[in-house]
């Protein structure tokens, strides 16, 4: 099995100026917007403890106590799932300082996110409000990832009763919050022949025209596989792993169908054997000259049968290099008209993402060529 | 790729691959090769003389007397001369190539033998100056040889004019009586070598051969002193040819005076009564004893060997002692005549021609004697 090449590269780069997609080796090229990370269950956090920073702030009527008592809540079940240091509300405010309205503001910005996770080794913030309308419950809870900025899970809930119904209803809240955010990829397919028919996973898309990328919108996070063909080229297929909310894009390159070596070698034993047939074949079919003794056509008899003997041998090499050229060239256009033979190249996966820092972003691109 | 495409594909290939170069050389042994020597034919082949008439030719070789090593006549040099039968309206089975004729060797049967020369049936068959044997000799597909009435027969040929008549304008090949080799249909005229160089002549009765292709009638067997010669059994002379039996031959040979035919008993074993051989007539100036080259015929009776004093030579002339012209000649002939010795004996000549020598009257046919006085001789004339 390939064992997977994986790099990552990491440069600190302005924000401003990481460019809209980077290419990879095989020339699939791959941008990718932020996308939730594949921690799913808790199995999938990693024997690496996580931290996270759990707020729950009190709006409206609702107590400061009442919330700080439904954060405890929340910071069992979150550690009931194991693999997570949780950092308390206190650290997080006496760290940022500006109490529950600085708290807020903080969480809802992306730069504040930044500092924090930097600050505090914080990696995800469980953060969310809760308060009273017209005698109901409400309260939301958001999942983000410090390093990306992206959701990775929300929740919003009204529930009626007291405050033992919202602690419940928080815990039955907290798997859905552990769920994976799945937002649509989009793929784009270029290809160096004009005009060249792009199908996804069997379905054709549309045609590359005029240096206007196939684009596909709405596919499912995961693999899918890519087909690109054009007359007289040999077909593009690429199985592709897509990551949600990404968008792909791949560049097509379609060669022209390859010549088969078997076309080089039955055309050479074509022309060897063909041409010394001909030339010997002609030779042994001359009769004796005029005048000659028996004696001197007997012997010429002899050097005919001998030419002819060349000859034949040049008759199999000719049939031996028909019979490979006819091989060759069936081998030939079948690589190139049919998509049976076809190699199913290995999976593409690329993903762009950008961590926010402080004063800036790290481009991560991984991916496995 | 289509059904079409690949069979055509498998059957170009098919095609190319089972595509086999062979050599023809049958021209080998159809072809004719000129030769000057048996060297030049090669193994198992070797050079069969046939000039005037053709050129020397290379032939297979072949062992005389062993039928199946020859298709045809294997002649008496040991090459093969193949085979070919005619059929009654003239026309031939092929032969080799067209570079042989089928040429008739018998007036007997449709057998022929293949011959690099051209048939024809009248002399407009043939080139300017050449004439065809075959309306002189009254046989089918004979071939055309030089005419003698239009040119001078080439160095290697005599007129068959001079011997047989003007009916006969061709050019006979020469022959040599220890090598006589003629073409298929003739045998050597030896018994000439006595007057002037001896000549190929159709293969009548009595002619030398050396095989069965140079006889017209019969076959070439051996007789004993004569040699081989063209014959037949005596038995097979008197069923097909006269009640005279061998002695009818001789008309087949039209050389007047020169032989006739009898049969000798002993000859060939004595099957079917013995084989016709030749003899000398009355008035044969080189004769032999019986069972020798030149034997003298029996009749008249009393015909010997005898040898008489010319002008101081002694040479053996077939004749015999006589007293009378009666007793020279058989029945009503008067072709001879007895010549007187003095003393009332003589020997029985033939008369002779005009011109020819003479000192009476009786010596010529025209019994007109010219000239003659004393010893000195005169010459035969014209009938008085």
């Amino acid at each position: 099995m390939r064992r997977p090449l994986v790099c990552t590269l990491s440069a600190l780069l302005a924000l401003a100026a990481v460019p809209p997609f980077a290419s990879a080796q095989d020339a699939a090229a791959a941008q990718a917007q932020p996308e939730a990370a594949p921690t799913s269950t808790p199995a999938a956090a990693g024997a690496a403890s996580t931290r996270i920073v759990v707020l729950l702030l009190a709006t409206g009527e609702v107590d400061a106590s009442a919330a700080d008592d439904l954060s405890e809540v929340i910071i069992g079940a979150v550690a009931e799932r194991g693999g997570v240091t949780i950092v308390g509300k206190e650290e997080f405010q006496a760290r940022l300082g500006g109490g529950e309205r600085g708290s807020l503001e903080c969480v809802s910005s992306a730069a504040c996110l930044g500092r924090i996770g930097v600050e505090l080794g914080v990696d995800q913030v469980i953060s969310g409000t809760i308060g009273r309308r017209e005698g109901t419950w409400v309260f939301n809870l958001n999942r983000v990832d410090v390093r990306t900025g992206d959701l990775l899970g929300r929740v919003f809930r009204d529930v009626a009763g007291d405050l033992g119904a919202v602690a419940g209803e928080l815990q039955d809240a907290l798997p859905t919050l552990y769920e994976v955010v799945r937002r649509p990829a989009t793929i784009l397919v270029s290809s160096n022949v004009d005009g060249a028919e792009v199908a996804i996973d069997g379905l054709v898309i549309g045609a590359y025209r005029n240096g206007t990328p196939v684009r596909l919108e709405g596919v499912a996070s995961g693999q899918h596989e890519v087909r690109v063909r054009a007359a007289g080229h040999r077909a593009y297929v690429r199985a592709v792993h897509v990551a949600s909310g990404a968008t792909l894009q791949l560049d097509a390159a379609l060669s022209s169908p390859g010549i088969s070596p078997l076309v080089w070698v039955g055309a050479g034993l074509v022309v060897a054997g063909g041409g010394s047939a001909l030339a010997f074949g002609l030779l042994s079919q001359g009769d004796p000259a005029q005048g000659s003794t028996r004696v001197e056509a007997v012997d010429a008899f002899d050097q005919r049968r001998t030419e002819a003997l060349l000859a034949n041998i040049g008759f199999a090499v000719l049939g031996a290099g028909a019979i490979t050229l006819g091989l060759g060239v069936i081998l030939s256009l079948l690589s190139g008209g049919g998509d049976d033979e076809e190699e199913i190249a290995r999976d593409d996966t690329a993903a762009l993402g950008v961590v926010p820092l402080t004063g800036g972003a790290a481009l991560t691109l991984g991916g496995s060529f | 790729m289509s059904t079409s495409k690949t069979t055509l594909l498998c059957t170009f290939a098919l095609a190319v691959f089972f595509a086999a170069c062979t050599v023809d050389d049958s021209p080998l042994d159809t072809r004719v090769f000129a030769c000057t020597n048996d060297g030049s034919c090669g193994d198992g082949w070797g050079c069969k003389r046939a000039t005037p008439y053709a050129v020397d030719f290379c032939a297979e070789r072949c062992t005389p007397g062993d039928v199946r090593s020859c298709d045809g006549i294997c002649t008496d040099d040991g090459l093969c001369l193949r085979g070919c039968q005619i059929n009654p309206d003239g026309t031939a089975t092929a032969c080799p190539s067209e570079d042989y004729s089928c040429i008739g060797t018998s007036i007997e049967s449709n057998s022929g033998v293949c011959y690099p020369v051209k048939v024809c049936a009248a002399d407009t068959d043939c080139p300017a100056g050449q004439a065809c044997l075959s309306e002189g000799f009254n046989v089918e597909r004979l071939y055309c040889v030089p005419n003698s009435s239009v040119a001078e027969c080439a160095a290697g040929s005599v007129s068959a004019s001079d011997l047989l008549g003007a009916a006969f304008p061709y050019c006979f090949p020469t022959c040599r009586t220890s090598d006589s080799v003629c073409p298929p249909g003739f045998g050597c005229l030896t018994q000439l070598a006595l007057f002037t160089e001896p000549a190929c002549i159709p293969g009548v009765p009595g002619v030398s051969c050396k095989d069965d292709s140079n006889c017209l009638i019969g076959g070439c067997r051996d007789v004993g002193g004569v040699g081989r010669i063209c014959t037949i059994t005596c038995n097979d002379a008197s069923r097909r040819y006269s009640a005279d039996g061998c002695t009818g031959l001789a008309e087949f040979a039209g050389f007047d005076g020169l032989y006739t035919m009898e049969c000798d008993t002993a000859a060939g074993g004595g099957i079917d009564g013995g084989l016709c051989s030749v003899r000398y007539q009355l008035g044969w100036p080189s004769c032999t004893p019986p069972g020798m080259a030149y034997p003298c015929a029996s009749t008249p009776a009393g015909t010997e060997c005898l040898p008489v004093d010319v002008d101081g030579d002694t040479i053996n002339i077939c004749s015999r002692s006589c007293t009378s012209n009666l007793q020279c000649n058989v029945g009503t002939s008067i072709r001879n005549y007895c010549a007187g010795l003095g003393a009332g004996s003589g020997i029985c000549l033939p008369r002779g021609a005009p011109d020819d020598p003479c000192f009476v009257d009786d010596a010529c046919r025209s019994d007109n004697c010219v000239g003659a006085a004393g010893t000195s001789a005169g010459a035969c004339g014209a009938a008085r």
